[in-house]
């Protein structure tokens, strides 16, 4: 059994590490750096501004380094908003996230419990279309894309608005 | 049957009231304005800030040795008056005595000094510490060949004076001192809490606003200043919130939740004739970039051909944002702004310079055109096409490509036509002209110009306001009707619906919002 827990940690751990470098190199593949601006940066001052990031140093110091620091639980500084790191912006955005997915899971069960019974107790008579159901299941991204094609947005851009729906993540993922 | 109807009924109610309980109270209150920042600021350090929403809330906590004036002409802020010496290369500038910082501490000239060494201390690496290169030795204090930041030229001759040494003249300096960069800072506040520094809880500040509260991604709260130099707001509150869907925004000030908002471009149509729609022409301008470097773009004759064949006057109908065709680089609102310059739209003309230039275009291969992915590049880009195969009969194939991919190409390999837009850092021509100077990093077009250059360096320098205008007359007819390595296109506009209760919001072109003297019914 403890031989079976370790194993179990053991690969965790790897596929952690494989995560790791694959974002690693996966970042630094793609075309465009953090500090490409439509104003060009001059570049002495792209110079510093990577320095300030390590991004200067050769390639296996900065995977070293980056290593380093997950090892630590710490997930890096931002390059967008100076001066927070990555670590700080989730503890900010975290609970706001899941109230949100928590609020829109809530909703999709209501809903769709509640459309089920209909649907249940209506057994042959007027048909009762279940696609609400379906388009509701699981992803409050889905329900929050469903609602922009509705008249729903509104009031879902309200409720998303009181605690920052305007936040990047949610836009980002929703599927549009 | 009936009980699970019921259950059905009160499952649904559950759920409905759920949702209603998170609708934000909709009473406006008189005092308040509430306003969209669009996303979260990266930062309020106004010395290593770089970009608009930055920008909106920092303009209301600080200010600098000037600020923008009515007509965008620099003005006396935190300098009461400043002088310059004959030669142009030293500015004197005198503070405004009894300023206090929100800790009652007085503003000193010490508190510039140190700013401005820290703006260009390679340590802060500030992307914006280019503002100051004029200024002497901070070029080579902020690339590491000078180490010794007191051979910077700015000093504090006592408490309340400043001297600036340019490295050159430049008239517009003052210009560059109202820009955020430049604004005073305290070392003792930076000093002693570090990076969170910028919190409500330790940011000391001196503009019509202090900082209330800083809710990260979700909203902030601007309180009136009371010791205000210039005298307290009349606005007891501004809420900024950070609703990023340009959409949801519109909605939010529909149900009378948000008092100001951008209106997305696809969006304006809607709003064009509601009592709260505003529009300004911005100091931004469209253009496409020819490089220079390949062919048939190194003929002169080519791209004054692609330039003609352009009738400016669809862009605006199509894209319906309130843009103005322009053939002009420089854009009104600007100084020594000149509407009769630039390539008017003579396809005739054009094709008889293609021909002089030996181009067939039934021969030529199809000219390829690389936009960043964008609805409103995308309509650009294909009126662009169509104009182009229409006019001079080239065929055109046109590239789009994601933002940084765009970017770096443009750095690397620039295609050899690209759309690039520029926005004004400060309202002086010499923003939009130093652009294609031969060694402006921003230039992608491969082009330079001795003359040009020449001509724009001595404008920046030129005291005579005619004499300047005739400097810089003769370097746009270089670019964009001699030389023509770019095809400037129209000049964007800034689209705002503002409640009515809101009253003296004036926009301006630089898009800096103002609120000191905004009242809330």
């Amino acid at each position: 059994m403890t031989r079976y827990v370790f194993g179990r940690l053991l690969q965790g751990a790897l596929v952690l590490w494989v995560v790791a470098t694959v974002t690693f190199g996966q970042l630094r593949l793609l075309p465009g750096g953090p500090f490409d601006r439509e104003k060009v940066l001059p570049p002495e001052i792209l110079r510093n501004v990577e320095a300030r990031y390590h991004l200067d140093a050769p390639l296996l110091e900065q995977y070293a380094r980056y290593l380093a620091r997950l090892a630590q639980g710490d997930l890096g500084p931002s390059y967008k908003y100076v001066g927070r790191d990555v670590s700080d912006i989730l503890r900010d955005a975290l609970p706001v996230s899941i109230q949100l997915g928590g609020l829109a899971l809530a909703l999709a069960i209501g809903l769709g419990v509640a459309v089920g019974l209909l649907a249940g107790t209506h057994r042959g008579r007027r048909p009762i279309r279940r696609r609400p159901c379906s388009r509701f299941s699981g992803c409050p991204f889905r329900a929050s894309s469903w609602a922009h094609s509705s008249s729903w947005h509104s009031v879902w851009g309200s409720a998303g608005f009181r605690r920052g729906c305007g936040r990047d993540r949610c836009t980002r993922c929703s599927p549009r | 049957m009936k009980g699970g109807g019921r259950i059905a009924g009160g499952t649904l109610g559950v759920a409905l009231g759920a949702l209603l309980a998170c609708l934000p109270p909709t009473t406006p209150v008189a005092g308040t304005l509430r306003i969209n920042l669009g996303t979260e600021p990266p930062t309020l350090d106004w010395t290593r800030a770089t970009d608009s929403v930055s920008i909106t809330v920092i303009e209301q906590l600080m200010r600098g040795l000037t600020r923008l004036g009515p007509n965008l002409q620099p003005v006396p802020a935190l300098a009461e008056r400043w002088e310059v010496s004959d030669d142009g290369r030293t500015y004197t500038f005198h503070l405004r005595d009894g300023v206090r910082w929100s800790d009652g501490a007085p503003l000193e000239a010490e508190h510039f000094v140190y700013a401005w060494r820290r703006l260009l201390d390679p340590a802060t690496a500030a992307e914006y510490a280019y503002f100051l290169f004029p200024v002497k030795g901070a070029h080579d204090y902020n690339s590491g060949r000078l180490r010794d930041p007191e051979g910077i030229g700015v000093r504090a001759l006592d408490a309340l004076t400043l001297e600036v040494e340019l490295e050159r003249p430049l008239v517009y300096f003052p210009s560059i001192t109202t820009f955020m960069v430049t604004f005073p800072a305290r070392r003792d506040v930076i000093e002693t809490h570090g990076e969170a520094w910028t919190e409500p809880e330790n940011l000391v500040t001196l503009g019509p606003f202090r900082l209330a509260s800083w809710e990260h991604e979700y909203k902030i709260v601007l309180r009136p200043y009371d010791a205000y130099f210039e005298g307290r707001p009349a606005l007891e509150r501004i809420v900024a919130y950070m609703v990023n869907e340009g959409s949801t925004a519109l909605i939010l000030f529909e149900q009378g939740i948000l008092d100001l908002v951008r209106v997305p471009p696809l969006e304006i149509r809607r709003f064009v004739d509601r009592p709260g729609y505003r529009r300004i022409a911005a100091l931004r301008g469209y253009y496409y970039g020819f490089n220079t470097k390949l062919p048939p773009f190194d003929d002169a004759r080519v791209r004054r051909a692609f330039s003609m064949a352009v009738d400016r006057s669809e862009l605006p109908k199509i894209l319906r944002g309130g843009e103005i065709a322009a053939s002009y680089w420089i854009p009104p609102g600007m100084p020594h702004f000149n509407p009769r310059i630039g390539l008017s739209f003579d396809p005739e003309g054009a094709r008889r310079l293609l021909a002089e230039a030996g181009v067939d275009p039934e021969t030529l291969p199809p000219v390829r055109v690389v936009y960043n992915t964008d609805q409103t590049h995308r309509l650009v880009a294909q009126n662009m096409q169509e104009q182009w195969q229409r006019n001079l009969g080239v065929r055109v194939e046109l590239q789009s490509r994601e933002w940084k991919v765009f970017l770096r190409e443009l750095a690397t390999q620039p295609p050899p036509v690209y759309r690039l837009g520029w926005g004004a850092d400060y309202p002086d021509p010499d923003n939009f002209m130093n652009l294609f100077t031969s060694y402006s990093a921003n230039n992608h077009t491969g082009w330079g110009n001795p003359r040009y250059d020449r001509l724009v360096e001595q404008a920046a320098t030129e005291r005579d306001a005619t004499v300047r205008q005739r400097l810089y007359d003769e370097a746009q007819r270089i670019l964009v009707e001699g030389d023509a390595p770019i095809a400037p296109l129209f000049v964007s506009a800034i689209n705002l619906l503002v409640d009515d209760r809101v009253r003296n919001f004036e926009p301006n072109s630089m898009d800096l919002w103002f609120f000191e003297g905004v009242e809330v019914d």
